[in-house]
């Protein structure tokens, strides 16, 4: 929901300029952690006492590259795709289901969807890795699949929310308007609830994008992506500026996506006064 | 394009409840006419569109359009429009896209769908307002949009469930004209949910009673509020007169006078007549059934003023212009013509 301009929240004087002044010390407070970030990653060399690097450069490129950090972007993009679809999918099924359809035990259901946030990732992994293991499950599958379970309580709560606002007399006027299910799917469920199914898939992405534990265990070390490839990095001497720049590289794509996301939910809601989520 | 539509005895409860929505109801309304259906609040009137509309199945009953049982046939097949309360426009979609729904949902060309959009939104006299979109509307030009989406599937009947009752009065009446000029036009089938009186006098032909899901009474405007069926229905219709009184040989007897009841079996019978038709004089009215009494009090209704009367143990309801001199406390002659009065047993 995005604030309506009415004369009633509309700040003015003295709390319009704090409200600004909040919002640069917020924009500040967020970037400052990125700046030495970004003088690391371009710096060959920074000795001790100096305040700024003391010889610039893009060695750090080539360290990098040499760390496999391009394979290992690619697979960390594919693993977050992966599950951010299985995820969006499964949470937006569980979500109409316990919205709108007669779920035997809807609670202890909607409990139990939220339950990988209680419990604790290193817990749960390792007695699923064993269970992986000699179930014969490739790594990769294995992993998309931990990591989709650990996305699905941010996305059937984001779908549920979706589905709590969203209005089903929109479906029975498409069907009396002559559309068959899977139109009305296409033509309207989808088109309305397009905005949460975004974000859940964004959230669900971060989840995936960020994961270290679960890759590594359950990948058993042939799942390398970024976060594994920055760790290992970071875990030696000297690649200082390296780490620094596969960090930045790590922080870009989810920025990205989420002024993608932002933006397009911004359009729908100047279309869509009725649909929020 | 437009259809008859015959149910017969249509029976529907819900699980949640024990009394049915729909109890045994049977109604027809021939091709390229308006019937209203008049009912308090909860009466099935909205299931009674929905089970016609395919939404939900009938325990029991039939419907059948255009001499066809329309049971097996699924709701987006059946060729029935719905306009409802809110008017359901697509947020994702335009205007003129919301009216081109049900033709790109057939699979027409998105150019050709357009092009026919205009027409209708032509016909609901919106032309131009196409490349709006759905929120930039006001809650009038809401529902013509809606109505020209559901003409534009070109249904063989269309269902309107309380379509102008969030609209303020003004445009209620705009919204009147508009229908009437939609009929004049494509003529569809039309079955009108209301809990409006005036409304369903004002649009339909022909007014259907439904309470408890129960009909009540079904006939022409006139025979609605003239020749109730029944003293409940002669209650709906806002019928504030009932004079209790007793047939014999074809003649009802009551405090008012003798009138002639044809028809009714002998046994206890209710003199019904409306407060518009009353007169209120200073003397007696010979020819008329009548009573004298006296003036209990008086309120304004509108342009005009009720009055209300009581004679021994009757009370009469009148309206009068508001510039009539009587105030409580006055004797008045309180008379109706035969022709306006109307018996109904019981």
């Amino acid at each position: 929901m995005t604030a309506v301009d009415s004369p009633l929240t509309r700040s003015r004087g003295a709390g319009k300029a704090l409200r600004r002044l909040l919002a640069v010390a917020l924009a500040v407070w967020f970037a400052l952690p990125l700046l030495p970030l970004v003088l690391w990653s371009f710096a060959d060399r920074w000795s001790f006492p100096s305040v700024l690097p003391t010889a610039l450069g893009i060695r750090s490129i080539d360290q990098a590259i040499a760390f496999g950090v391009v394979p290992a972007l690619g697979r960390s993009l594919v693993l977050g795709v992966v599950v951010a679809i299985a995820a969006t999918l499964l949470g937006a099924l569980a979500a109409r289901a316990l919205t709108f359809g007669a779920v035997p035990g809807a609670r202890f259901v909607s409990v139990l969807l939220l339950a990988p946030i209680a419990l604790p990732p290193f817990a749960a992994v390792l007695g699923v890795n064993v269970v992986l293991l000699r179930a014969h499950v490739p790594s990769l599958v294995g992993v998309a699949m931990v990591l989709t379970v650990m996305a699905l309580p941010y996305t059937a709560f984001v779908m549920r929310t979706a589905y709590g606002a969203y209005d089903r007399s929109y479906e029975e006027e498409a069907r009396l308007l002559g559309a068959g299910r899977l139109q009305v799917l296409r033509r309207v469920q989808l088109p309305l609830i397009a905005p949460a199914l975004a974000r859940a898939a964004f959230l669900a992405f971060l989840v995936a994008w960020s994961d270290y534990i679960v890759t590594l265990i359950v990948g058993g070390g042939e799942v390398v992506t970024l976060p594994l490839v920055v760790a290992s990095a970071a875990a030696g001497l000297g690649n200082d500026a390296a780490v620094a720049l596969m960090s930045l590289s790590a922080v870009a794509p989810p920025v990205l996506l989420l002024v993608g996301v932002l933006a397009f939910g911004r359009r729908r809601t100047r279309s869509s006064k009725e649909v929020s989520a | 394009m437009s259809a008859d539509l015959v149910l017969s005895g249509l029976t529907k409860t819900f699980a949640a409840s024990t009394a049915p929505a729909l109890d045994d109801l049977s109604l027809t309304v021939a091709a390229g006419t308006c019937t209203a259906v008049l009912g308090p609040s909860g009466s099935g009137k909205s299931t009674l569109l929905r089970v016609i509309a395919g939404l939900e199945s009938p325990d029991r009953g039939t419907v059948a359009i255009a001499g066809r049982d329309v049971a097996a046939v699924a709701a987006e097949q059946r060729g029935v429009g719905m306009v409802f309360q809110r008017s359901l426009l697509f947020p994702h979609l335009s205007v003129l896209d919301n009216v081109a729904f049900s033709d790109r949902v057939s699979g027409m060309p998105r150019a050709r769908a357009r092009e026919r959009a205009e027409r209708y939104l032509d016909t609901v006299r919106l032309a131009g307002y196409g490349r709006r979109r759905v929120g930039e509307l006001s809650g009038g030009q809401e529902q013509r949009v809606a109505i020209a989406r559901a003409l534009a599937a070109e249904p063989a009947v269309l269902l309107l469930d309380e379509p102008f009752s969030a609209l303020d009065s003004a445009l209620r009446a705009d919204m009147h004209d508009l229908l009437e000029a939609v009929r004049a036009d494509v003529a569809p089938t039309i079955l009108l949910v209301t809990h409006d009186r005036d409304e369903a006098a004002r649009v339909a032909d022909r007014i259907a009673l439904v309470e408890h899901g129960r009909l009540l009474h079904e006939g022409t405007v006139v025979e609605a509020y003239r020749r109730p069926g029944s003293l409940r229905a002669a209650e709906l219709m806002g019928t504030r007169n009932a004079v209790p009184g007793e047939v014999r040989g074809g003649i009802h007897r009551s405090a008012l006078g003798e009138v002639a009841a044809t028809g009714l079996a002998d046994g206890p019978a209710t003199l019904v007549f409306r407060q518009e038709d009353v007169r209120v004089d200073d003397r007696p009215d010979a020819a008329s059934l009548g009573v004298v009494g006296t003036v209990e009090a008086r309120r304004p209704v509108g342009a005009r003023s009720e009055v209300i009367v009581r004679a021994g143990a009757l009370t009469l309801h009148a309206e009068v212009p508001s510039v009539s001199g009587l105030r409580p406390g006055d004797e008045v002659s309180v008379s109706i013509a035969a022709e306006l009065a109307h018996v109904v047993a019981g």
